[in-house]
């Protein structure tokens, strides 16, 4: 689309001289499209198979259905796509509709550098909200000058959606004589009695620094109001993080070290190792996000079974880390917003949210029931995810609560998995920061 | 700054040639035209960039548009003076010193002074086999490292149980050992660099020096101190000033290992300017680290430089 | 002679300590997930050569190593001339601003590429080149300079006075003195320095990063990025991926390295 009709003039001088210089292979022009040909460009994460094909085959289909249009398609890792998305807008180039992390990591700079459409009115007349608990949208939400997250206007649409819970081994389970827990307690005598029984209880990896936020995080789940974990994410102002949930929740992680609970030497083991340990075998339970569901069904079969974090006390409400995935924007940069907008519905359609499921993923909206097989792991998950999303039980994570917050909440979790801060200290630490971000 | 003190050989077979007062325009202009096209690549692409990183650092930037510089002074510089994490990353750096220096000379001047003192046959077999972990992409050594030191099925701590250590460190996870080892991994990428360089110096040091040195009834040690030492001084001069870069500047191997953990242990200066860019979207703040990074590698290096300049001609 | 044997078993160690990772990095490329990690030297029950298949074709590795072969040609070659052309300035001529020249390009080795990536990518914008590989091998070029210049000037500056007279008096241009007396006297440091530039720019993982804006013009060591889902990596894939990024870097090594040996043999003969 526009990138090639617009940056073709800016270019001119630069693609002589680039001609001059050498090969085609070296970059070669753009040509410009005709001129009642529109090309719309989506930038995302799903460079791989199955989600590629499925935007792929999503972005045929639209240009099927409408005259003259074409869907470019560039799959990027998020890394390089974070990196690079903001600078090419910038530049006047890039995508119609691109993938855009939430909250302060780039929904929050771009809105307020002006990048992103406003796409509130588009989510109203497509109904893309249906089905979906306001406090997920939240997360998609600022305000008009980027200054207030988590309310104002709409920016992004999340296509797919995450959950973390525990994995677990139904053989070892079994064997230990386990049920499976219903309370907190519970889950920390059904750890107890599997070490007892020579297991190890819990395999987790905190090598690479972010697993550690999931499990404290769901740990916290169990503990915190919805009115504080909002209030902390959306940075109202009036919540601390030395609040008596945090204190409590890193107190009982640093049990759970103590005890042994966690798969030894853990601080030591990346998060894929870890999840491989588990998939080969060797430990009960495994915390990980839904992400993982494929490569554990596919290696343990039907000896997997998944359950959400159970809840202090029975029936109890617990805050899952979890959400609504990447959310696909609209770029300032879109030749025809209408247009995007019209992609974007055919990326989050009945068409795309099947081939979702059938791939084995986990598409955010509620599942609907003939798709989900009892007794597997992939169907234990889709029925976690449909309580929680009934619910509105999805909490957040935690390192969005501030820029940066991520390097110093990852720091502090190793500190107090490795022993080395009280939990008020750990408290006290996280605050002491997310107080100076307010500055 | 050595090229003033010393006497330039060379040049002067040139002055020999053509005397003086005969140098046409042309031949004036020689050493410069030489230089041209390094000085303008390396200014249009190096020192344009580098006025631009000390521009950003003078601003609140968030990387995100160039409409959103803000001149903000040296409020970076006074922020990253007065925070303990720049102070404590600036200590880690220097830990690294050691490991990243010293121990890759040491570990490249040993083998290459056996191979040539006992003119072992083989020496291409091992130049190969010692070069080869300089080539290893520095994500990779991080992912090939985290495995064999693995507390769960790496092979050191298997090999460390087996030997009746009950429970051997998690290394990389560790909050006392994370530092040392990974200044380990990195000596273990850059010993071969070393190796190579001083292969090649000590084939440059003229073989009658050696002879006279035995006839004189020097040994092992006395020879490498009197004759192998000081003929290697240039190439001492580069593996030091460029091992002591890497050191300051170490990112790869600590990103792709344990991304500055556990806790801040192994947080270096650029991996804190890293994260300050682009996870806490503080660019200015961070070329701010870089400017005072890359002064401090400067100051460094001359000490370096200085300490290795042929002080006897 | 008795003291060699230890000197063998040292040096043999030594190369088991280098060789070792790269071994265990092939192991893993022909491993399932799961076999990773039943010990780090287990052999996989059945090697997964479709790993390399993966890396190959749905990781674009096909595209990103003839990038990665455009772009390391096209910083080493231009690189290794010019770092000729400048280290033979200073090792040969005196004149005035030498020193100050000399510092000038030394400055590049103190500034971390880190620093850089950003004015860089605005740079290669202005000058249009955002989305082609001259994004890369330009920057790279300059980055070369510092310590190509730092060591020809010392390789240069270690050829005996006599030779370079001898041909003067010859007859010898400034121009064939460089090339045909200097140049191949030099030539193990040439070898060095072309296989640091071409180590350099091959593994080069930040600047492609961040200065490229289309997939289609990557390089391997990002491609290896590709492995990387949200929270999750393919790691045997990876692996394989990596094997396919240093294998021929080793191919490289081992052809200037027999260059490099004759190089040596002939230097010490000549000098």
């Amino acid at each position: 689309m526009s990138m090639h009709r617009r940056s073709l003039l800016k270019r001119t001088g630069a693609v002589a001289g680039a001609a001059a210089f050498g090969p085609a292979i070296l970059g070669a022009p753009h040509l410009a499209a005709a001129q009642d040909e529109t090309t719309i460009e989506v930038w995302d994460t799903f460079n791989a198979d199955p989600r590629k094909a499925i935007v792929d085959d999503l972005g045929a289909s639209f240009a099927a259905e409408n005259e003259g249009v074409t869907v470019e398609h560039r799959g990027w890792t998020l890394e390089e796509l974070q990196d690079t998305l903001p600078r090419v807008v910038d530049s006047d180039q890039g995508p119609d509709v691109a993938q855009v992390n939430n909250g302060e990591s780039l929904m929050g700079p771009m809105v307020r550098a002006g990048q992103l459409v406003d796409i509130t009115d588009y989510v109203e007349e497509y109904g893309w909200a249906e089905g979906l608990p306001d406090g997920l949208l939240a997360r998609n939400m600022y305000s008009t000058d980027g200054t207030a997250f988590g309310s104002g206007q709409l920016w992004g649409v999340s296509v797919e959606a995450e959950i973390v819970g525990l994995f677990y081994n139904k053989d070892i389970v079994g064997e230990a004589g386990v049920e499976l827990p219903t309370t907190l307690a519970g889950l920390e005598e059904s750890f107890q009695a599997l070490l007892d029984a020579g297991q190890t209880p819990l395999v987790f990896g905190n090598l690479d620094k972010w697993p550690a936020i999931h499990l404290f995080g769901d740990i916290h789940g169990t503990m915190a109001t919805r009115e504080f974990l909002d209030g902390i994410i959306y940075r109202t102002g009036e919540q601390s993080f030395e609040d008596q949930s945090i204190i409590d929740a890193a107190a009982r992680l640093q049990d759970w070290v103590s005890a042994g609970y966690l798969l030894d030497g853990f601080d030591g083991i990346g998060a894929d190792d870890a999840a491989a340990l588990f998939e080969a075998g060797s430990g009960a339970m495994l915390l990980q996000g839904s992400w993982q569901a494929g490569t554990v069904g596919s290696n343990l079969g039907e000896s997997s079974g998944f359950f959400l974090m159970p809840p202090v006390e029975e029936g109890g409400t617990v805050l899952h880390v979890g959400g609504v995935g990447i959310p696909h924007a609209i770029t300032v940069n879109a030749e025809d917003p209408d247009l995007s907008a019209a992609l974007i519905d055919k990326l989050v359609s009945e068409e795309s949210f099947n081939a979702f499921v059938d791939a084995g993923l986990l598409p955010a909206g509620e599942i609907p029931a003939d798709k989900i097989v009892a007794d597997t792991v992939s169907g234990d998950l889709y029925t976690a995810w449909n309580t929680s999303l009934a619910n509105d039980t999805l909490g957040h994570y935690l390192d969005w609560a501030a820029p940066g917050f991520y390097d110093v909440i990852t720091g502090e979790l190793q500190k107090l998995l490795g022993l080395q801060v009280t939990p008020e200290e750990f408290a006290a630490n996280l605050q002491e920061f997310y107080a100076a971000s307010f500055e | 700054m050595e090229d003033v003190t010393r006497p330039d050989v060379a040049s002067g077979v040139h002055d020999v040639a053509q005397p003086v007062v005969q140098r046409s325009f042309l031949a004036r202009a020689e050493p410069y035209l030489y230089l041209l096209p390094a000085v303008i690549v390396f200014t249009a692409f190096m020192a344009v960039p580098v006025a631009g990183t000390m521009a950003i650092s003078l601003t609140d930037w968030d990387g995100i548009a160039l409409s959103g510089l803000e001149f903000v002074g040296l409020d970076n510089y006074v922020d990253a003076f007065t925070s303990d994490e720049f102070w404590r990353a600036l200590w880690h750096n220097i830990v690294l010193i050691p490991f990243f220096v010293l121990l890759p000379a040491v570990l490249g001047l040993l083998p290459a002074v056996l191979v040539h003192q006992l003119k072992l046959r083989g020496a291409r077999f091992f130049q190969a086999g010692l070069f080869l972990p300089y080539i290893m992409p520095g994500v990779l050594i991080g992912v090939v490292w985290r495995w064999i030191l693995n507390p769960v099925f790496g092979p050191v701590n298997s090999t460390l149980k087996r030997l009746g250590f009950e429970s051997p460190p998690s290394w990389l996870g560790d909050f006392t050992w994370a530092l040392p080892t990974v200044g380990l991994i990195g000596a273990w990428a850059a010993y071969g660099f070393c190796y190579v360089l001083f292969v090649a110096g000590i084939q440059k040091i003229p073989n009658d020096l050696y002879e006279a040195a035995r006839l004189d009834g020097a040994g092992f040690w006395e020879e490498l101190k009197v004759v192998t030492l000081p003929g290697l001084r240039r190439e001492m001069a580069v593996v030091f000033s460029v091992n002591l870069i890497l050191a300051l500047r170490a990112f790869d191997v600590i990103r792709a290992t344990t991304n500055g953990g556990p806790g801040d242990e192994t947080q270096v200066l650029a991996l804190y300017m890293i994260n300050s860019a682009f996870n806490a979207n503080r660019v200015g703040y961070g070329t701010a680290i870089a400017v005072v990074l890359a002064v401090l590698t400067l100051l460094l290096s001359v000490l370096v430089l200085r300490l290795f300049r042929d002080n006897d001609d | 002679m008795i003291r060699r044997l230890p000197v063998y078993l040292l040096l043999m160690l030594g190369v088991v300590v280098a060789v070792v990772p790269f071994l265990i990095t092939i192991l893993a490329s022909l491993k399932t997930t799961v076999e990773l990690v039943q010990g780090v030297f287990s052999l996989p029950e059945e090697p997964q050569w479709d790993n390399y298949r993966r890396a190959w074709v749905d990781g674009n590795f096909d595209r990103f190593f003839i990038n990665s072969l455009v772009v390391a040609f096209g910083v080493v070659v231009p690189s290794l001339v010019l770092s000729c052309m400048s280290g033979y300035a200073f090792a040969r001529y005196r004149f005035r601003g030498k020193s100050a020249i000399f510092i000038y390009l030394l400055l590049g080795l103190v500034v971390p590429l880190q620093a850089l990536v950003i004015p860089l990518f605005y740079l290669m914008r202005e000058m249009g080149l955002l989305d082609s590989l001259w994004a890369l091998i330009l920057p790279q070029i300059a980055m070369s300079m510092s310590f190509g210049t730092l060591l020809m000037r010392e390789a240069f500056s270690g050829v005996p006075g006599e030779i370079v007279e001898a041909s003067v008096l010859d007859g010898a241009g400034s121009w064939r003195v460089l090339w045909e007396i200097m140049f191949p006297l030099a030539r193990p440091f040439v070898g060095t320095l072309s296989l640091m530039f071409f180590i350099w720019t091959w593994n080069e993982f930040l600047l492609p990063l961040v200065v490229n804006v289309d997939p289609t013009f990557q390089t391997l060591p990002v491609g290896l990025l590709f492995f990387q889902q949200r929270w999750t990596s393919d790691i045997p894939v990876t692996a394989a991926g990596a094997t396919i990024i240093f294998l021929p870097l080793t191919v490289v090594f081992l052809l200037f390295q027999r260059q490099m040996i004759e190089g040596l043999t002939q230097g010490a003969i000549k000098g």
